[in-house]
C-alpha cells in the first residue's frame, strides 16, 4: 500500500486572472515505511503537494492512491475521515491549532472526531501526552499557560494519538531552541521506526541527511528529482544549479583538499570516521 | 467568503479611478439621498439614465456589476412585489383577500425596483473603483468635523486602515487553522445547524487567542516604533483634490438641478 | 569614542508579573559602540526580555539600584521616547509589526510617530526603501509580500528614523534560509554604511557567529560573554544548556575522542580545515 501519485497536477484560482500552476504533471511513489523528505525553495510546490496528501486539496487532474483511498478531481469532499484518520498533516507552527479547555482534551479531540470512546480517546491522550515527553501533571492544565515549545509538543502529540500510517509534517521544528528539535525529529524517527510511513517537508538539509532514506525535490510544481539521500547530495553541481544547499557534513569534507571520499559524507558521524580513515592510511 | 471581506475592488485606470475617494464618497452619499426627490416617471429614469452613465464610465465589464446586485436581487424583487400588492390606490387591477394590484402599487413597485437597484449601482462604483484603504481616508476626513467635539478621529482613523491590512493576514489564518484541524478530523460542512455551529469552536478559538497575540505583538513593535498617545503625528498618505472631483461633483449637482426641476411639485 | 559603550547594563532585575522566577536576574553587561553582539540562550531564558528593557517597553523590579544607558542617556521616563530614537527593532513575527497598508505607508509609519514634515518623509522612504531593495514593491501590500520581505520593510522603517543601535529579537526564524541570508547581509551592509551596534538575539548559531561578542544567557541569568570562538569553543557548557554548537566545533570534538590531536589554537572552521590538510600531507 505504498503512496502513489499519477500526473497530478493542480491549478490555483483556474479561469481568472489569478490563474497559478500549484503542480504539474507530478508522479512518484513512496514505500511504505519510509521516511520521505521533500524539498525546494519556498513557492516550489511543496505545501500544494502535502495538501494532496489528505485531499484538502483534491488535484485538478490525475490521481492519488494512498492507505487504499483513491483521490481523483471528481472525490467529493464528504466522507473523507477515513482517509484523515490514516493520513495526517502537521503543518508550520502548529500550536495554533490548540482550542480546548485542558491539555488532554486537546489531544484527545483528534481521537474522538476518528471514533475513539471519551474513555479510549483520554487514554491514548494520556499516553501520548508522555510519549512527546511532556510532564503528565500539565494535562489538566489549559493548553494556553504552556510555553511555546510545549504548546508544540500538545499540538503534536494530537496527530500521534490517533496514529496515522502516514504522517507528513510541514517544518515541525521551526522556530524551536536545537535541543528541543533534536528531540522533535528523534520523535518522528521513532514514529518511522514503530512501523508508519513519515513524510518532512523542509529547508533543513541536515534534518534531511540525519532522518530521511528518501527525498523528493520539487522545483515550480514539478518534481525535479526523487532518490536517495545519499544520490541527491552526491551530485554538487546539480545542487547548485537548483539553488540547493548541502548538508554541513559533506560542505565541510568538500572544503578538504587532499581526502579521498567515496561518497559525500551526510552526517559528522561519517565525515569523522572517513577523516580518520584518510588520517591513517 | 474574501471577496465580501475585503470589499471588490477592481483594478482600472478609467476617469473614475482618478477621482478622490472623498469626492466618490460625498458624490455617493448625495446621490442615495437625492434620490428621493424623483416622483415621476421622468425624474425616475434621468436618476436610471445618470447611474449608467456613472456605471459605463468606470469602463469595467457590467459582470462586476451584476455581481454587486446579485446577492440582494430577492430582497429587491421581494421588496418590489410587497408594494406591488399592498399599496392601494389608483385603479385596481386584481383582488383576493388583503392583496391587491393597483395602478399606484405598479408604479412603487417599479419605483422601489429601480431606487434599490441603482443605489446599489452607485455604491458598486464607489467601491469597485476605491481601495479599501483610500474609503477609510475618506471617512476619516468625513469625521474631521467631530475632531472638535473632542473625537479621536485620528485614532480611529489607525484603526481602521490597522484592521483593513490585517483583513487577509486573518483570512490567510483561517484558512490555515480549518485544514489544521479538518486533518485532525473537524468537520465543517456536514451535519444540521447545531453540529456545524458546534464544528466551529475549534476554529474560532485559535483564531480569537490567534488575534490577541497578534494584538499585543502589534502593540509592542508600534510603541518600540515610537507611536504615543500624544498628537503631533504627521501623515504620509494625503488625499489630494485633483481636477476630475468637479467632474463627478458636478455631475451630481446637475442630476440635483434636474430632479428638482422635473419632480411633480 | 570607537572604545566607548553605546549600552551600559547593571544590576537589571525583572519579574514578569503572576510569576516567581525572576526573568532577568541581577544581569550587568556593556556593548561597545559599532559592535555585532550575538544573545543567546535556549526559550525562556530572558534574552528576548532584556531588549525590551533596553528601550523601555518593561521597567526593571529595582529601578533604585538598577540602571540602563543608551547612548549617554540613563534610561527613565523622560528620556525613554529619546531612546527608542536611537533603538531600533525588528520582531520575530514578520506580519506582527507590519503596521502600514503598503510598504511606503509601513516604512513611514516611525517618521509619522516622530512628527516628521511630509515632504522630508517623501525623501527619507523611498531611499530607506531603496537601501533594503524593496523599491520595486513600494506600493505592495503585505499580504503579497513573503516573510522575508516583511522583514526588509521593517529594516527599511528602522533606517528611516536613523537609530545608532538595531536589535534582531530572533528576527529570522520564521523565514527560510534564503530570507535568513538575504536579512543578514542586509544588516551587515547596514552596520557597515551607517555605523550602527548590532545586537540580534537568536538560535542560529550561524547568525551567532557572524558576532564580535556573544553573550550566553539561561533562566535570566548571564552564564558567560565574550568572542564567538572563545564561547563556542566551551562545547560542554553550550551543550548543557541546550544550545547549538557550530558544526566544526563539533567534528573537532569527535576527533579529538578519536585521539587525533588538535591544537587549542584551532578555533575557526577554516583553521580545523587547513590543520587536517597539512596533517594529511605531512603523514
Amino acid at each position: 500500500m505504498s503512496i502513489k501519485f499519477k500526473q497530478v497536477s493542480y491549478i490555483y484560482a483556474p479561469d481568472s486572472p489569478l490563474e497559478k500552476k500549484g503542480l504539474d504533471n507530478v508522479n512518484f511513489e513512496i514505500q511504505d515505511g519510509s521516511f520521505t523528505a521533500i524539498i525546494g525553495h519556498t513557492g516550489s510546490g511543496k505545501s500544494t503537494l502535502m495538501q494532496h496528501f489528505n485531499a484538502l486539496l483534491k488535484p485538478t487532474s490525475g490521481q492519488i492512491e494512498i492507505a487504499g483511498t483513491t483521490i481523483t478531481p471528481e472525490t467529493s469532499n464528504k466522507n473523507l475521515k477515513q482517509l484523515r484518520r490514516h493520513v495526517s498533516l502537521v503543518f508550520q507552527f502548529p500550536e495554533a491549532q490548540l482550542f480546548e479547555s485542558t491539555v488532554l482534551n486537546d489531544i484527545a479531540f483528534g481521537p474522538k472526531n476518528f471514533g475513539y470512546s471519551e474513555e479510549e480517546a483520554k487514554k491514548v491522550a494520556h499516553n501520548w501526552l508522555k510519549k512527546v515527553g511532556l510532564p503528565e501533571d500539565i494535562a489538566d492544565k489549559s493548553p494556553f499557560e504552556l510555553s511555546g515549545g510545549q504548546m508544540r509538543r500538545v499540538a503534536i502529540a494530537g496527530v500521534l494519538a490517533y496514529e496515522p500510517e502516514i504522517l507528513c509534517l510541514d517544518e515541525p521544528a521551526a522556530g524551536l531552541d536545537p535541543h528541543a528539535r533534536k528531540q522533535m525529529m528523534n520523535l518522528f524517527l521513532e514514529y518511522q521506526k514503530a512501523g508508519h510511513t513519515v513524510i518532512l517537508v523542509t529547508h533543513n538539509m541536515d534534518d534531511v541527511a540525519n532522518y530521511a532514506d528518501d527525498v523528493l525535490v520539487m522545483e515550480h510544481g514539478q518534481m525535479i528529482k526523487h532518490d536517495k539521500p545519499q544520490v541527491i547530495f552526491n551530485d554538487r553541481s546539480w545542487l547548485q544549479q537548483h539553488y540547493l544547499d548541502e548538508p554541513q557534513a559533506s560542505l565541510f569534507a568538500s572544503k578538504l583538499t587532499g581526502f579521498e571520499f567515496s561518497t559525500p559524507p551526510l552526517t559528522a558521524e561519517t565525515l569523522v570516521q572517513v577523516i580518520e580513515k584518510n588520517l591513517k592510511e | 467568503m474574501s471577496k465580501i471581506l475585503i470589499g471588490r475592488y477592481v483594478p482600472g485606470n478609467s476617469l473614475v479611478y482618478k477621482m478622490d475617494p472623498r469626492g466618490k464618497l460625498l458624490a455617493t452619499i448625495f446621490f442615495i439621498l437625492i434620490i428621493f426627490l424623483a416622483n415621476n416617471p421622468l425624474t425616475y429614469a434621468i436618476v436610471t439614465v445618470f447611474s449608467f452613465i456613472a456605471v459605463a464610465a468606470t469602463g469595467l465589464r457590467a459582470k462586476v456589476f451584476w455581481d454587486g446586485v446579485r446577492p440582494l436581487v430577492w430582497l429587491i424583487f421581494f421588496t418590489s412585489l410587497l408594494q406591488l400588492f399592498f399599496t392601494v390606490g389608483g385603479k385596481v387591477y386584481w383582488q383576493w383577500a388583503i392583496f391587491a394590484v393597483t395602478s399606484y402599487g405598479i408604479e412603487n413597485a417599479i419605483y422601489i425596483f429601480i431606487r434599490f437597484t441603482v443605489i446599489i449601482l452607485i455604491s458598486t462604483v464607489m467601491t469597485v473603483t476605491t481601495m479599501p484603504l483610500e474609503i477609510a481616508d475618506a471617512m476619516e476626513w468625513l469625521l474631521t468635523p467631530l475632531k472638535l467635539i473632542k473625537v479621536p478621529v485620528d485614532k480611529i482613523a489607525l484603526v481602521m486602515s490597522i484592521a483593513l491590512r490585517f483583513v487577509p493576514t486573518l483570512f490567510d489564518e483561517t484558512v490555515k487553522i480549518m485544514n489544521a484541524q479538518r486533518s485532525r478530523g473537524a468537520d465543517f460542512n456536514n451535519g444540521g445547524l447545531i453540529t456545524r455551529a458546534k464544528a466551529i469552536t475549534p476554529l474560532l478559538v485559535p483564531l480569537f487567542i490567534n488575534s490577541l497575540e497578534t494584538a499585543v505583538d502589534l502593540s509592542t513593535a508600534m510603541e518600540s516604533r515610537g507611536y504615543r498617545d500624544d498628537n503631533g503625528r504627521t501623515r504620509y498618505r494625503v488625499l489630494q483634490w485633483s481636477k476630475f472631483d468637479l467632474l463627478d461633483l458636478g455631475y451630481f449637482a446637475i442630476l440635483i438641478a434636474l430632479l428638482v426641476i422635473f419632480r411633480t411639485h | 569614542m570607537a572604545t566607548e559603550n553605546i549600552i551600559k547594563i547593571k544590576n537589571v532585575t525583572f519579574t514578569y508579573p503572576d510569576t516567581k522566577q525572576p526573568a532577568i536576574d541581577n544581569i550587568s553587561f556593556n556593548i561597545k559602540r559599532g559592535t555585532w553582539t550575538a544573545i543567546i540562550g535556549h526559550n525562556g531564558s530572558g534574552k528576548s526580555t532584556i531588549i525590551r528593557l533596553i528601550n523601555g517597553l518593561l521597567v526593571p523590579d529595582n529601578p533604585e539600584e538598577a540602571s540602563i544607558e543608551v547612548d549617554g542617556f540613563e534610561l527613565n521616563n523622560d528620556s525613554v521616547w529619546d531612546i527608542r530614537n536611537k533603538v531600533g527593532i525588528v520582531f520575530q513575527n514578520p506580519d506582527n509589526q507590519f503596521v502600514g497598508a503598503t510598504v511606503a505607508d509601513d516604512v513611514a509609519f516611525g517618521l509619522e510617530n516622530r512628527g516628521v514634515p511630509r515632504e522630508e518623509m517623501l525623501k527619507i522612504v523611498p531611499e530607506a526603501i531603496n537601501a533594503v531593495g524593496m523599491a520595486d514593491y513600494t506600493n505592495s501590500e503585505p499580504s503579497s509580500l513573503s516573510g522575508g520581505q516583511k522583514q526588509r520593510v521593517a529594516i527599511a522603517g528602522i533606517i528611516a528614523i536613523k537609530p545608532k543601535i538595531i536589535i534582531l529579537d530572533e528576527a529570522t526564524s520564521m523565514l527560510d534560509p534564503e530570507g535568513r541570508n538575504k536579512i543578514l547581509q542586509i544588516v551587515h551592509q547596514m552596520k557597515k554604511e551607517y555605523g550602527l551596534t548590532v545586537i540580534s538575539i537568536t538560535h542560529d548559531i550561524d547568525e551567532a557567529s557572524l558576532a564580535d561578542q556573544v553573550i550566553v544567557m539561561n533562566d535570566g541569568k548571564l552564564i558567560d560573554q565574550g568572542s564567538s570562538s572563545e564561547i563556542f569553543s566551551q562545547t560542554t557548557l553550550l551543550k548543557k544548556l541546550g544550545l547549538d554548537v557550530p558544526f566544526f566545533e563539533q567534528v573537532k570534538d569527535m576527533l579529538l575522542e578519536r585521539n587525533i590531536n588538535i591544537p587549542k589554537t584551532v578555533n575557526s572552521e577554516k583553521e580545523l580545515i587547513n590543520f587536517l590538510c597539512q596533517l594529511n600531507s605531512n603523514k
